[in-house]
C-alpha cells in the first residue's frame, strides 16, 4: 500500500554503509540504494511517518551526522547518515530532521482531530488524560483569567453536557488572536528548560567509606575529582606536576588524603614532605599578580572598598601594633579555611551563572551541545582550568558538570585505598584512646 | 509635594512624606532659626538626607543670610548618594518652577582624594592617598612648574596646566559634581578635576566631603580655612564621631618610624648642605622669614601641604624661637629629640604618662626649653618648601616625629592627651615591636573648633543613642536634641533578643565563657536555623575578627558550617580588600540569583561600618555577642579614666553606650527604607539587661517587646517564621496613606486641625497598628 504523495525532499544519505537517496514524502519516508544492482535485490527502505515514533539526531560536531528513525511497533531502529565530499552533512540532515518533526507533528494533530470527531466516550477519556501537566496548568490559567469562560465551563463540561477535550477545542479555536500569541509566548517559556546550577554544599568532606583495622576507604569519583581541582588549584598543580611521572595516581591520592584530612589541623615537622606545599605557595603568589583593577572593573562603587583611603597617614590615629597583627596575618590557622569557604561559593556562584543564561529552544540535542561548548569556554576561561588527563579513556573530553554527572551514573566510581602511615596511624589511635 | 513650614515652603520630590520627616524638617528649622547646634536621631531608611537637603535648598532660597552646607559622610560611596538626592530636590525644583532664574542656580560639588578625582594616567592608579598626593606635587608643584621648559611639557600635568590656564575666574556652570561627574567634566575641559574641585569650595552652594576635611586639624586647616562662618555643617553617620575626633588628634612611633627618621634627617641635611653650595640665598630668605615671624605661606595650591596639627591659632601668632630658625639648628634640635624618642623605646616595661610628665623629663635630659617644640611642625614645612622637595613619600616619618612634638608642645598641661609606651603587644609578649602613643583623650577638641566657628552643627544618625551622652562627650549644648520614632503600616522590623539555646544554656561572648562548647554549638545552631528558614541574604555580626576566626573553625569541626551551606551559600570577611570585595560581590550575586547567601563579618570592620545589606541582600542580620572594644588596651583604659574624672561617666557606662551603638549600627545595615523588613537577632544574654536595652534607638526599642526579649533558640525561629510568613504577603503601599506615609491634602488638613495632634502622632499611630495586628 504504497500512497505516492508528494515529495518533499531528497537528500542522498547511506544506510547500512551503502549510498543512497533518501525521499520525504507526505507520510512516508523512503530510502533508495544508489545501484542499481541493490535496487534490484529490494533492500530499499520503505516507511510510514504515522508508524515513526521518534527521531533523534547526532550532535552537531561529532564525527558523523546522523538521524536515526525508532519505529512505534516494533523495536527495529532505522539509522541514515548524510555525508557530503567525505565530510558529516549536518546542513541536510537538520533539514530533514526540520521536515520529518514537522510531518511527525501535523499527522499527530490530525490524529488527534480525527480522534476526538469520532466522538467516543471512550477516545475522548483517553485523551483527557493524556492533557500534559503544563497544559492542564495553562488551561486552569486561562479559567482564572475569564471567569465567563469558567462560568461556561462549569456549566457545560462539570453538567456533563459536552466533554472537555470538546470544550477545549471550542476553546482554542475562539480564542482572541492576540491572547493565543500570548498563550504561544507562555508555552514557549515554559518549555525552556532551567538547568540545573551547582549544588551549594561544601564538598570538601568526602568521608571514608569504610574504617576497618588500618584502612580507611575514601571513594573518588571523577565529579568529585573535578571538585576537588576546582576548589583546591594546589592540588590540581600538584597533579599535573606528579601524575603519572613522578608517581601512580593512586599514590597521588594517598598523599592527598593524608595531607589534607588525616593530618588536618596538625603543624608537625612532617609538613615538609608534603608535595602540596610548594604548590601552595605557588597559588598565593599567583594571587597577588593579578591585576586589581580588571578584578574591580565591574563592581559597583558602592561594595568597593577600595575606594576609600584609610582616612589617615600611617603614624595617626590610634594604633595597634602592626607588626603582631601581620604576624598573626601571616601564621592564622583558621584563614585558609576562611579563604576555602569563600573560594567555594564564589565557584558555585561562577557556575550557575552561565548554565542559566541564555535560554535556547533548539532540540533538546543541540541545546545540550551548546550548552556543554558553553561551559567549555567557561572552564577554559577559569584559571587552573585545563583538565588533567585523568583516564586514559576520556583524556580527551574536556570536563564539564554535564558530562562529569553522565560518567557519574554509568562509572562505578574508582576505589582508592589510602593506607596511613605509620606513625600517622598511631598517632590517630592514641588520639582516639585518649578521648 | 509643597510642604509649609512655618513660613516657609518646602519643596519635597516626592508625592508623599512620612510624618517623621515633616518633624525632622521642624526641628531642623528651629535649629537653624535659633543658629545654634542639634543632634537628631532619625531611623534608618525614612529619608534623612532628602529631607535635609530639601530643607536646606528652601530654607537657603528663602533666608540669603544663609551660607553653605556643608554635608560631611564617612564614606565615598555616601557622598555619590547625596548628590544623587541633591540632583532629584533640584531636578523637582525646576519643575515646579521655582529657582529658574540664573542667579539662584546653585553649585554642588562632592570632593574627595586626589586619588580619586584624577586624570593624570601616571597618577590615578596609585594604590594610596599619600602616593597619588606625591605625584601629583611632583607634577604640579609651582617651581616644578617654572623651571619646566614650555606648558606642554611632559614633566607637568596637562590638566593642571589648563585649568591654570583658564585663570582664576573661571568656574564651573551650576549643577550638581559627583565624583564621576567632576571626572566627565574634567576629562571633557581637559582641566584637572581635583582642583576644580578644589576652587569650587569657595563659591558651591553645597559642598559634600569626608569628615576630616573638616575635623582633622591637618586636612582642615589646608582646605577648608576659607569657609564662612554662616555655614550649616552636617555631620550624616555621626554615631562615631567622638571616635574620629580623637583619632585625628592621637599620633603613634614605631621603631621602624624612628629609623626612617634618622635616614630623613640625614637626606636633609645633605640637601641642604647642596643647597647652600649652590644658592645659600635660598635659606638666609627663609631665615629672614621665619626671623620676622612669617609662617610660610605656599605661593600656589598645589604646594600646600598638610599643616600643623594644632588647632588655635594663638600659637601661630608667636614668633618661632631663636634655637630652631636656622635649618642646620633646627635638624639638630629634631635629631636631640629622636634620640631621646628612641631612648624612651628602648624600655622594656610598658609606661603611662601625662604629657607633662613626658615633658618634664624630656626637657631636663635635652637641657633645653620646651617651648620650641610646638613650632616643630610649621618649622619642618617651611624647610620642606624652601628645599623644594617633592617626594613628600619619603619625609612623612620625620612629618610624624615633627606632629606628635608639636601636640606635646601645644598641651604640655591637662589631662587631654597621654602618652602611653608599650614594649610589645600584650597579646604577643614573646614579639618585640614599640609602639610610642600619644593618644587623644578628650574627642571636644577637635570638634570644639567646629562648634565655636560655624552657625550651626547638625549631628544626625540613624543610631545616636543616648543622646545626651554625645552632648556630653563632645561638651556642647545644643539647641535641639530629639529621636524620632518610625511610623509605620506593617511591623517590618523584628528585633529580638535571644538569651538562651534550645538547651536552655545561656549564650554570650563573654570572655570566660565563649569558647564554652555549649556557647559555640548554641550559637551554631542559631545561625544554621535562621539560614534555613530566612530568603535570600543573611549577615552574621561577630564581635571581633579572632573571635570571628575561632567560631568558624569550631563550627567547621562540628560540622555545622556543612549544614549551614545546605542552605545558603557561605561569604566571610577577610582582612584582604580585595578578597572581601570580591565576596560581597559574589554574595550579592547569589542573592540577586535567588540561590540566598550569608555573609560573616566583623562589627566595627570594613563592611559594618560602610556596607549597606538592603532589601534582598539582608533579610535577617544576627549580632553574635555584643561588641564590646578591647578592655586590656590601655589607651581605652586611659579614656574610660578621663570620661570618669572629667565628665562623670562611668566606665560600664560607656562600654555599653559603646558596644550598643555598634551593635545598633549592625543591624541598621539591613533597614533602608520603609518597604524594606528585616529580623534583627540580638543573640547574648547580656543584651536582656536594661543597662544595654535601654541604649539601644527608640525606634528599634519601639518594636521590641517583651515577648521579643528573653527567648531562646527554638523560640526566636518560630517567631522569625511567623514573622516572615506574614510580611511576604502583598503590600501596597497606597495602604499605608494617612498613616505612614502623608500627602499633601492629608498634611494640610492635618496642620490645620491640630498640628499637636502630628507630634503625637506616632503614638497613637503605634497602638492603632497593634491593635490591628491583634485583630
Amino acid at each position: 500500500m504504497r500512497q505516492e504523495t508528494t515529495l518533499l525532499a531528497e537528500k542522498s544519505a547511506s544506510f547500512h554503509k551503502r549510498p543512497g537517496t533518501l525521499k520525504i514524502f507526505e507520510n512516508s519516508v523512503a530510502w533508495n540504494p544508489s545501484s542499481q544492482a541493490e535496487v534490484l535485490r529490494q533492500d530499499s527502505v520503505w516507511l510510514s511517518l504515522s508508524d515513526v515514533k521518534s527521531q533523534m539526531v547526532s550532535a552537531q560536531g561529532s564525527k558523523q551526522a546522523l538521524l536515526k528513525l525508532t519505529m512505534l511497533n516494533s523495536s527495529d531502529s532505522y539509522v541514515f547518515e548524510f555525508v557530503r565530499a567525505a565530510k558529516p552533512d549536518f546542513v541536510s540532515r537538520d533539514e530533514i530532521k526540520d521536515i520529518i518533526s514537522r510531518q511527525l507533528a501535523r499527522l499527530k494533530a490530525a490524529k488527534e482531530e480525527s480522534g476526538t470527531t469520532q466522538g467516543s466516550q471512550k477516545e475522548a477519556e483517553d485523551f483527557k488524560t493524556t492533557v500534559s501537566p503544563e497544559e492542564a496548568k495553562r488551561r486552569l490559567e486561562i479559567l482564572r483569567r475569564r471567569p465567563e469562560l469558567q462560568r461556561i465551563h462549569m456549566s457545560l463540561v462539570g453538567g456533563g453536557l459536552i466533554s472537555d477535550a470538546h470544550f477545549w477545542n471550542g476553546v482554542r479555536y475562539r480564542l482572541h488572536q492576540s491572547e493565543r500569541e500570548l498563550l504561544n509566548n507562555e508555552e514557549e517559556q515554559a518549555s525552556v528548560k532551567q538547568t540545573r546550577g551547582v549544588s551549594s554544599e561544601i564538598l570538601s568532606e568526602i568521608n571514608p567509606v569504610e574504617e576497618k583495622g588500618k584502612t580507611v576507604k575514601y571513594r573518588l569519583t571523577q565529579d568529585i575529582i573535578h571538585k576537588i581541582f576546582l576548589e583546591d588549584p594546589a592540588v590540581h598543580l600538584a597533579f599535573q606536576n606528579y601524575v603519572p611521572s613522578k608517581m601512580s595516581e593512586q599514590a597521588f591520592w594517598t598523599q592527598y588524603f593524608q595531607s589534607r584530612y588525616i593530618r588536618q589541623g596538625k603543624k608537625s615537622g612532617s609538613e615538609k614532605d608534603d608535595i602540596f606545599t610548594p604548590f601552595d605557595s605557588q597559588i598565593q603568589e599567583g594571587k597577588h599578580v593579578k591585576d586589581k583593577k580588571e578584578i574591580l572593573k565591574d563592581v559597583e562603587s558602592e561594595i568597593n572598598l577600595f575606594l576609600d583611603d584609610k582616612p589617615y597617614q600611617s603614624g595617626y590615629g590610634i594604633n595597634e601594633h602592626s607588626v603582631t597583627s601581620q604576624i598573626r596575618e601571616k601564621e592564622d590557622p583558621s584563614l585558609p579555611l576562611l579563604e576555602r569557604l569563600n573560594r567555594h561559593s564564589s565557584l558555585v556562584i561562577e557556575a550557575s551563572k552561565t548554565s542559566s543564561a541564555s535560554p535556547y529552544r533548539e532540540d533538546f540535542e543541540t541545546h545540550a551541545t551548546k550548552q556543554s561548548y558553553q561551559k567549555q569556554e567557561q572552564l577554559l576561561n577559569f584559571p587552573y582550568s585545563v583538565l588533567p588527563s585523568v583516564h586514559s579513556k576520556s583524556n580527551q573530553k574536556v570536563h564539564n558538570w554535564n558530562y562529569l554527572a553522565a560518567s557519574l551514573r554509568t562509572l562505578p566510581g574508582n576505589l582508592f585505598i589510602v593506607k596511613p602511615s605509620e606513625d600517622v596511624s598511631r598517632r590517630v589511635l592514641e588520639e582516639l584512646f585518649d578521648t | 509635594m509643597k510642604i509649609p513650614i512655618d513660613d516657609l515652603i518646602v519643596y519635597f520630590p516626592y508625592p508623599f512624606i512620612y510624618p517623621e520627616q515633616y518633624l525632622y524638617m521642624k526641628e531642623l528649622k528651629k535649629t537653624l532659626d535659633a543658629g545654634g547646634h542639634c543632634i537628631l536621631e532619625m531611623p534608618t531608611g525614612t529619608g534623612k538626607t532628602v529631607t535635609l537637603l530639601s530643607f536646606f535648598v528652601a530654607y537657603r532660597a528663602a533666608r540669603k543670610s544663609i551660607g553653605k552646607l556643608i554635608y560631611c559622610t564617612r564614606t565615598v560611596g555616601e557622598i555619590d548618594k547625596v548628590l544623587e538626592e541633591l540632583e532629584r530636590v533640584l531636578a523637582y525644583r525646576r519643575d515646579c518652577n521655582v529657582d529658574v532664574a540664573s542667579e539662584s542656580q546653585l553649585v554642588a560639588v562632592g570632593l574627595t582624594t586626589r586619588r580619586n578625582l584624577c586624570l593624570h594616567p601616571a597618577v590615578k592608579d596609585s594604590e594610596t592617598r599619600e602616593e597619588a598626593d606625591s605625584k601629583c606635587r611632583s607634577l604640579t608643584a609651582s617651581w616644578i612648574r617654572e623651571s619646566a621648559t614650555s606648558r606642554s611639557s611632559d614633566s607637568l600635568c596637562r590638566y593642571y596646566e589648563t585649568l591654570q590656564q583658564k585663570g582664576e575666574l573661571f568656574q564651573i556652570p551650576p549643577g550638581v559634581y559627583s565624583m564621576s561627574s567632576l571626572n566627565a567634566f574634567g576629562e571633557e575641559q581637559g582641566i584637572c578635576p581635583y582642583f576644580t574641585a578644589r576652587r569650587s569650595l569657595q563659591y558651591a552652594s553645597i559642598i559634600v566631603y569626608n569628615y576630616h576635611y573638616l575635623l582633622d586639624p591637618k586636612i582642615a586647616r589646608m582646605i577648608s580655612t576659607e569657609l564662612e562662618r554662616d555655614c550649616v555643617v552636617v555631620f550624616d553617620e555621626a554615631h562615631n564621631i567622638d571616635d574620629v575626633c580623637i583619632e585625628t588628634m592621637s599620633v603613634h612611633l614605631k621603631r621602624d618610624t624612628i629609623q626612617r627618621c634618622y635616614q630623613n634627617l640625614s637626606h636633609l641635611s645633605g640637601l641642604i648642605q647642596d643647597v647652600k653650595d649652590r644658592n645659600a640665598q635660598q635659606l638666609q630668605e627663609e631665615y629672614q622669614r621665619v626671623l620676622n615671624g612669617i609662617s610660610y605661606l605656599p605661593s600656589s595650591e598645589t604646594d600646600a601641604l598638610s599643616v600643623a596639627p594644632i588647632l588655635s591659632d594663638s600659637a601661630l601668632q608667636e614668633t618661632i624661637p631663636g634655637n630652631i630658625r636656622k635649618a642646620e639648628h633646627f635638624l639638630r634640635f629634631l635629631r636631640r629629640i629622636l634620640e631621646y624618642i628612641q631612648n624612651v623605646m628602648q624600655r622594656n616595661v610598658a609606661t603611662q604618662e601625662t604629657t607633662w610628665a613626658f615633658l618634664q623629663s624630656m626637657a631636663s635630659l635635652l637641657q633645653s626649653d620646651f617651648r620650641a617644640l610646638k613650632f616643630s611642625s610649621d618649622r619642618l614645612q617651611s624647610l620642606i618648601q624652601t628645599l623644594q622637595i617633592t617626594h613628600l613619600l619619603e619625609f612623612q616619618p620625620l612629618q610624624t616625629l615633627a606632629d606628635f612634638v608639636t601636640i606635646l608642645g601645644s598641651y604640655p598641661t591637662g589631662n587631654a592627651f597621654v602618652v602611653i609606651f608599650e614594649p610589645y603587644d600584650e597579646r604577643y609578649p614573646s614579639i618585640p615591636d614599640p609602639l610610642l602613643q600619644l593618644a587623644c583623650l578628650d574627642a571636644s577638641l577637635a570638634m570644639q573648633p567646629v562648634f565655636s566657628r560655624f552657625r550651626s552643627v547638625i549631628l544626625t544618625s540613624g543610631t545616636i543613642s543616648p543622646i545626651e551622652l554625645y552632648s556630653r562627650i563632645l561638651m556642647f549644648t545644643p539647641v535641639t536634641a530629639k529621636s524620632l520614632t518610625m511610623s509605620f503600616q506593617r511591623r517590618n522590623v523584628c528585633p529580638m533578643i535571644v538569651t538562651r539555646g534550645s538547651d536552655q544554656l545561656p549564650i554570650s561572648s563573654k570572655y570566660d565563657y565563649r569558647h564554652d562548647p555549649s556557647v559555640v554549638r548554641n550559637y551554631g545552631t542559631l545561625v544554621m536555623e535562621m539560614a534555613r528558614m530566612v530568603p535570600d541574604g543573611l549577615v552574621c555580626f561577630f564581635t571581633s575578627y579572632v573571635y570571628m576566626e575561632t567560631m568558624i573553625q569550631l563550627w567547621h569541626e562540628m560540622g555545622i558550617i556543612k549544614r549551614i551551606s545546605e542552605y545558603k551559600l557561605i561569604f566571610i570577611e577577610t582582612p584582604d580588600n580585595l578578597e572581601c570585595t570580591l565576596a560581597l560581590k559574589n554574595y550579592r550575586k547569589a542573592c540577586d540569583c535567588g540561590r540566598g547567601a550569608i555573609f560573616m563579618c566583623v562589627a566595627r570592620g570594613k563592611v559594618a561600618e560602610g556596607i549597606d545589606f538592603d532589601r534582598h541582600y539582608g533579610r535577617c542580620v544576627i549580632v553574635l555577642g555584643v561588641p564590646f572594644q578591647y578592655t586590656e588596651s590601655r589607651v581605652l583604659r586611659a579614656r574610660l579614666e578621663f570620661l570618669r574624672t572629667n565628665l562623670q561617666i562611668s566606665e560600664g557606662d560607656f562600654l555599653s553606650f559603646d558596644a550598643v551603638r555598634q551593635a545598633a549600627q549592625c543591624i541598621g545595615r539591613v533597614i533602608r527604607s520603609k518597604t524594606d523588613y528585616g529580623i534583627m537577632v540580638f543573640a547574648d544574654k547580656r543584651f536582656n539587661r536594661p543597662d544595654k536595652k535601654n541604649k539601644l534607638p527608640k525606634w528599634v526599642l519601639q518594636f521590641l517587646d517583651d515577648a521579643h526579649c528573653d527567648l531562646s533558640v527554638d523560640m526566636a525561629v518560630s517567631i522569625a517564621s511567623a514573622f516572615l510568613k506574614q510580611i511576604a504577603q502583598p503590600f501596597y503601599a497606597d495602604n499605608a496613606t494617612g498613616v505612614a506615609l502623608i500627602s499633601e491634602e492629608q498634611l494640610l488638613h492635618w496642620m490645620e486641625t491640630n498640628d499637636k495632634k502630628l507630634d503625637s502622632f506616632e503614638y497613637s499611630h503605634y497602638l492603632h497598628t497593634s491593635s490591628v495586628s491583634q485583630g
